[in-house]
């Protein structure tokens, strides 16, 4: 059996790795994992010490990773945590090897993934969440010469048509379905940060040959196996676009499984925390996009301040706050701007599938009351994603309140979930 | 005595910045302060990443996805490869192709087998030289 840790940091995003550095600088036995294959979470995907520079938020990372090198911390790269089966242990499986780690305290920085909404055609090749087609890109997709109509909201479409443009592909349209009068409010509120301001303006820079359009979005996708060409709407008139590409995704949730595994309140869609983000369960902390989408300098602060605090130094965490405070009126600034228009509910018609590991339909959940009765009725959300797809899709069009969350909170193997458990010989006669 | 002054000058400095943020801001996400900044600089990034990728790749190695071969460059996904295979990863329940759908791990709909162990999510795995993939 492996050691135990003073503190588990789940999730080596930005988050992860400033709370397990801050920790493990303190003194503390601390173990980062991550289920990528490198430290970096999302937003520093595929970041190589030698090119980070030529990225946006590229030094942040050459700062923390050389600062994370220089501790004795542990890192797991691979290792999803998938259950925490007594309290104070934590089950992680990496290749169908299944592993129990006894910890003192846990901080969680699991992060967040993109909410996806259904539209015909949105399961044909070549739709993909629009961060989920950067993610290819960088793990070596070559995007050269795609055309690729970017659509859905959020500040990662801007981003996400820049770095496909810088791969080579060609940009056909950027839709953002929030309202210009929306985004106007924001990019005030934005004025104050001006580095944020700075950011876009060079992400436009570089898809200038594509249109940005407020108020649009996506009806449906047409091809024969595989995605041909894209519908747009600006809620009055229709125009049909030909690409070879569709990356959408409707902003971010947070990845609250585990946290709510481990019973940790949540509040509004987030995990609820204090100032010195520990959520309601003693010894769990949350930090980043678990507690609201605000980008990697509120996970950055947040993971600091977990750190600090997991080391019993809360005189340093609560010298962050006034930081903080101010980063999570961004988040919530954030959340209203990109707000999702009530249309969207309407895009999926009776036959589209809004599950897609159990090819449930629209249809079929119309008659449903509640997310358990969909999962009884419809097996929606029961297949291999466990309704990390479909729950946040079927909250936005149906209200339903996700529920019903059991371990393991991933798809794992039997020998991770009972490690002692023999299988019985089959009686003879 | 002195008399009060009806209007603050700040305070009428505060409403109109209120009144012109929205405006200007508006230009930040149409093209017009793009359009003066394209002027100020321009990346010529894009053009060198691409021929990077496209080096990384002639030096890389083959893998096969359902017997085919593919060239990646090292570091590259098993999904990426098999997106530029221009292969399924999977059959859904109705018999539907399925590919690469959000890229980082959570969405499952990458799932296929490789080196003969199935259901592995093919976006969280990194090409080995002669790894065999094939789709379901």
């Amino acid at each position: 059996m492996s050691a135990s840790f003073d503190v588990v940091v789940v999730g080596a995003g930005p988050g992860g790795i400033a709370g397990a550095t801050v920790a493990a600088e303190a003194g503390l036995r601390v173990c980062l994992l991550d289920d990528n294959a490198t430290p970096g979470g999302q937003i520093w995907r595929e970041f190589r010490a030698q090119t980070a520079r030529q990225y946006p938020h590229g030094s942040g990372f050459l700062y923390w990773t050389a600062r994370l090198q220089r501790t004795d911390c542990d890192v797991w790269p691979g290792w999803q945590a998938i259950d925490r089966p007594a309290p104070g242990l934590i089950r992680l499986e990496r290749n169908g090897e299944g592993r129990d780690i006894p910890y003192g305290k846990l901080i969680l920085a699991t992060g967040a993934r993109e909410r996806f909404l259904p539209f015909p055609g949105w399961t044909l090749p070549g739709v993909m969440g629009a961060g989920g087609l950067q993610a290819l890109v960088k793990a070596g997709l070559d995007a050269q010469g795609k055309r690729v109509v970017v659509a859905g909201s959020g500040p990662l479409l801007l981003a996400v048509a820049a770095g496909l443009a810088d791969a080579g592909a060609r940009i056909v349209g950027i839709y953002e379905q929030a309202r210009l009068t929306q985004l106007a409010g924001f990019g005030m509120t934005l004025l104050g940060q001006p580095s944020k301001l700075v950011e876009g303006a060079r992400y436009r820079l570089k898809t200038l040959n594509a249109p940005y359009r407020t108020s649009s979005w996506v009806t449906r996708v047409e091809g024969q196996g595989r995605v041909e060409s894209v519908t747009v709407t600006d809620g009055r008139k229709e125009w049909k676009l030909a690409c070879d590409w569709l990356a959408s995704g409707f902003h971010l949730v947070p990845n609250l499984e585990l946290p709510r595994l481990l019973g940790c309140r949540v509040a509004g869609g987030y995990i609820a925390v204090d100032l010195l983000q520990q959520s309601s369960v003693p010894g769990v902390a949350c930090v980043g996009e678990l507690t609201g989408i605000g980008g990697v300098e509120k996970s950055l602060v947040e993971g600091q301040i977990a750190g600090w605090v997991a080391a019993c130094r809360e005189v340093e965490a609560r010298a962050l706050a006034p930081r903080l405070q101010r980063l999570r009126r961004f988040a919530s600034q954030l959340d209203r701007a990109f707000a999702l228009r009530p249309e969207l509910r309407a895009l999926a018609a009776a036959e589209t599938l809004v599950c897609r590991c159990e090819d449930v339909t629209h249809a079929a959940l119309e008659g449903c009351a509640s997310w358990r009765e969909a999962k009884l009725h419809t097996r929606c959300g029961m297949g291999a994603c466990q309704g990390r797809v479909c729950g946040a899709a079927a909250e936005f069009l149906f209200g339903w309140e996700y529920s019903g969350l059991r371990p393991p909170v991933f798809p794992a193997r039997v020998s991770t979930l009972a490690p002692e458990a023999e299988i019985p010989e089959p009686a003879r006669p | 005595m002195k008399q009060r002054r009806p209007d603050r000058p700040h305070l009428s400095a505060e409403i109109w910045w209120h009144q012109a943020i929205p405006w200007i801001v508006a230009h930040i996400y149409g093209d017009l302060i793009n359009d003066i900044l394209t002027r100020v600089e321009r990346e010529p990034s894009s053009k060198r990443t691409t021929e990077e990728s496209a080096r990384m790749r002639s030096k890389g190695f083959s893998i096969t996805v359902n017997g085919q071969p593919v060239r990646v460059a090292e570091g590259t996904s098993v999904a990426a490869a098999m997106m530029m295979a221009n292969e399924p990863c999977r059959f859904s329940v109705r018999r539907e192709a399925r590919a690469p759908f959000c890229g980082m791990g959570i969405c499952m709909e990458c799932r296929a087998t490789v080196n003969g162990v199935p259901q592995q999510r093919t976006c969280q795995l990194v090409c080995t030289p002669e790894m065999e993939v094939v789709t379901g």
